[in-house]
């Protein structure tokens, strides 16, 4: 149960990292239609919030949310820096 | 308006960040290392095995104070577990007629002893091991704790401020989470600061706001002073215990620790982890066990007494008061405890950042001002002080924790007050780091106190490994992974150090300008270099 809100969380990240246009364009090569970008933000979110219900799933009230605000940071921190630090395979070609 | 709020938000954020920011760098790195503190109690301890049986060391507890100190008026017993390496006992003697009972933390070392997982007293070498960096990290060294947790207090304070304004001056840092500008000089300096700001923005607005619950009664005593006369009464209703027993005389065999402990912690529904016994080997002697801090989120753990002769239940602690509970959770919050491997490694990856945002804040400091001085070579007073002060505390404390670390293992274990004298090695070292960013450039001096950080730790695994005759595989056919974990955990991070290092170096041959601008530019790389 905690894998799956880890697994949640990393999603959401990547999503809210692709939503941007800056990353969007990095990896997809065109910037992002407004659509897309609420559709990438709006799974992010979904994801988020299901991620906390199995974070309490998994460890229950009290822990929950702890180990919930750990996995975010934790995810948030990752997805950072593999959109920054690891070059798409088409830069990394070139 | 709007823009003039925001400026002085900018100015608020620059002072209260660089004040005290070297204190808080301090604070920051050494709490990050506190979240091991257990498993540097045993890594600097290569003597002691890991912690099966917790119930065999404290039968053996019991029988060592037995013969060793019969009739003291007390005696306290850490309980094993496979995190924390055997069991620290202490006692107390009876006080003798119109003395005051001594009453010192730290104990004395000719009244405490370390039961080993055989069941014996072990003959450790002497270390503070990680509790140097857990009592460092409020209560600094060589100055009246009072004034240390003063000092340490008003950084907080500062960083709290720093944090707060540093939300409003770097508005947009929340659309520019995942920007990073790399190679563009300040601007990257600013996008790294903000990065590890902001990643782990939760875990530093929680560290440092529960960091000042932890010291409130000393910070804001008022509430205290205006409900509590009695210093007793206070002592009482926050950390309730059993009415404290008169000795009797008559000498009553004590019960078997261990079944009162098994008992205990059917009751408690969780570990024990710690026991006092008052009035041991006397018919009146009480015996009092504490939840370990580690199975609940609130630091104030539950307990419960017995009678010390026939094992009866006497006194349960009764379920703490709202207020009591929400500080007894901010600061398990803080101390982590209760946090599992995976968990406590999230712990000293925020802490880490936090350490990263500290260190590039101040240096940031010096980065932008650079730019305009009148004339670079020849910088005023102030910035030359701030320069030289980041390399003496970010480059020199790191380094002086690595030799701290070489004194546990070289320093002979017979010395005579061989814990104080690795502490004193720390300062010397951090001391000879000065002097040395005092006489040479800083560019030189960075280079030099990082690259001599990052060799001194990836040696230390090395001679582990020959000195204590480690075979590479025995902790993974045992699945004892601590000293291993440490060990593999100091290569990583030297490996940092010399990457920041090199980085540094490889800029030194660019235009002078520049060059003070990027050597700094890796200590962001510090956390992202091992995902590069």
């Amino acid at each position: 149960m905690i894998w799956i809100a880890f697994f949640c969380t990393l999603a959401a990240f990547l999503f809210l990292g692709l939503s941007t246009a800056q990353h969007y364009q990095r990896r997809f090569g065109t910037r992002p239609r407004a659509d897309r970008q609420r559709l990438l933000r709006l799974i992010a979110w979904l994801l988020l919030a299901s991620s906390l219900v199995s974070a309490f799933a998994a460890r229950g009230p009290v822990f929950g949310p702890v180990i919930w605000i750990g996995l975010v940071i934790f995810a948030a921190a990752s997805s950072f820096l593999f959109l920054n630090f690891i070059a798409p395979s088409k830069e990394r070609k070139s | 308006m709007n823009k003039g709020f925001r400026q002085s938000q900018s100015t608020l954020h620059t002072w209260s960040g660089l004040l005290l920011g070297w204190v808080l760098f301090l604070v920051f790195l050494c709490g990050t290392i506190a979240f091991w503190r257990e498993g540097l109690n045993r890594y600097m301890r290569p003597e002691l095995a890991r912690v099966e049986q917790p119930m065999t060391v404290l039968a053996g507890a019991q029988a060592f104070l037995q013969t060793k100190a019969p009739d003291a008026k007390s005696w306290s017993i850490t309980m094993p577990n496979t995190r924390i390496p055997g069991s620290q006992v202490f006692w107390q003697p009876q006080p003798k007629e119109g003395e005051e009972p001594t009453r010192g933390r730290r104990g004395r070392g000719d009244t405490r002893a370390l039961i080993g997982e055989d069941g014996q007293v072990v003959e450790a070498r002497e270390t503070r091991g990680g509790e140097f960096f857990y009592r460092f990290h409020f209560d600094l060294y060589y100055m009246p704790v009072i004034w240390a947790r003063w000092l340490v207090g008003a950084a907080a304070m500062m960083m709290l401020v720093a944090i707060l304004s540093g939300i409003v001056t770097h508005k947009k840092i929340f659309r520019d989470f995942f920007t990073l500008r790399r190679q563009k000089g300040q601007r990257s300096w600013l996008d790294g600061h903000n990065a590890s700001a902001v990643l782990a923005l939760p875990f530093h607005l929680m560290i440092t706001y529960t960091g000042l619950v932890t010291l409130m009664a000393m910070l804001m005593p008022w509430a205290i002073l205006a409900n509590y006369t009695d210093r007793d009464k206070l002592s009482d209703a926050l950390f309730p215990s059993s009415a404290e027993v008169e000795r009797a005389g008559q000498p009553t065999p004590l019960v078997k620790l261990t079944s009162l402990v098994l008992d205990a912690e059917r009751r408690l529904g969780v570990p024990a982890g710690f026991i006092q016994v008052s009035e041991p080997g006397d018919a009146s002697a009480r015996v009092t066990v504490n939840a370990a801090s580690s199975a609940t989120l609130s630091s104030r753990t539950a307990s419960v007494t017995y009678n010390g002769t026939n094992g009866a239940l006497v006194w349960q602690s009764p379920p703490s008061g709202p207020a009591a509970t929400t500080s007894g959770v901010m600061i398990g919050l803080h101390a982590g405890r209760f946090a599992d491997i995976t968990l406590r490694w999230i712990y000293f990856l925020c802490g880490a950042a936090g350490t990263l945002m500290v260190a590039s804040g101040l240096v940031l400091w010096t980065v932008k001002r650079r730019e305009k001085l009148p004339d670079p070579s020849r910088p005023h007073l102030g910035f030359h002080i701030v320069e030289r002060l980041n390399v003496a505390v970010i480059g020199g404390f790191p380094f002086a924790i690595a030799c701290m670390f070489w004194a546990n293992r070289l320093l002979p274990v017979a010395m005579k007050d061989r814990a104080d004298w690795e502490v004193h090695t720390l300062f010397i070292g951090w001391g000879l780091a000065l002097v040395f960013v005092l006489v040479r450039r800083p560019a030189l001096s960075w280079v030099a106190l990082l690259g001599a950080t990052g060799v001194l730790l990836a040696a230390l695994p090395f001679y582990n490994l020959l000195r204590f005759n480690q075979n590479l595989l025995t902790p993974l056919r045992t699945g004892d992974l601590l000293p291993a974990g440490v060990d593999i955990s100091l290569l990583i991070i030297a490996a940092a150090f010399v990457a920041v290092a090199r980085r540094v170096a490889s800029y030194k041959t660019g235009q002078a300008k520049r060059r003070s601008r990027r050597h700094a530019d890796p200590q962001t790389g510090l956390m992202l270099e091992p995902a590069e």
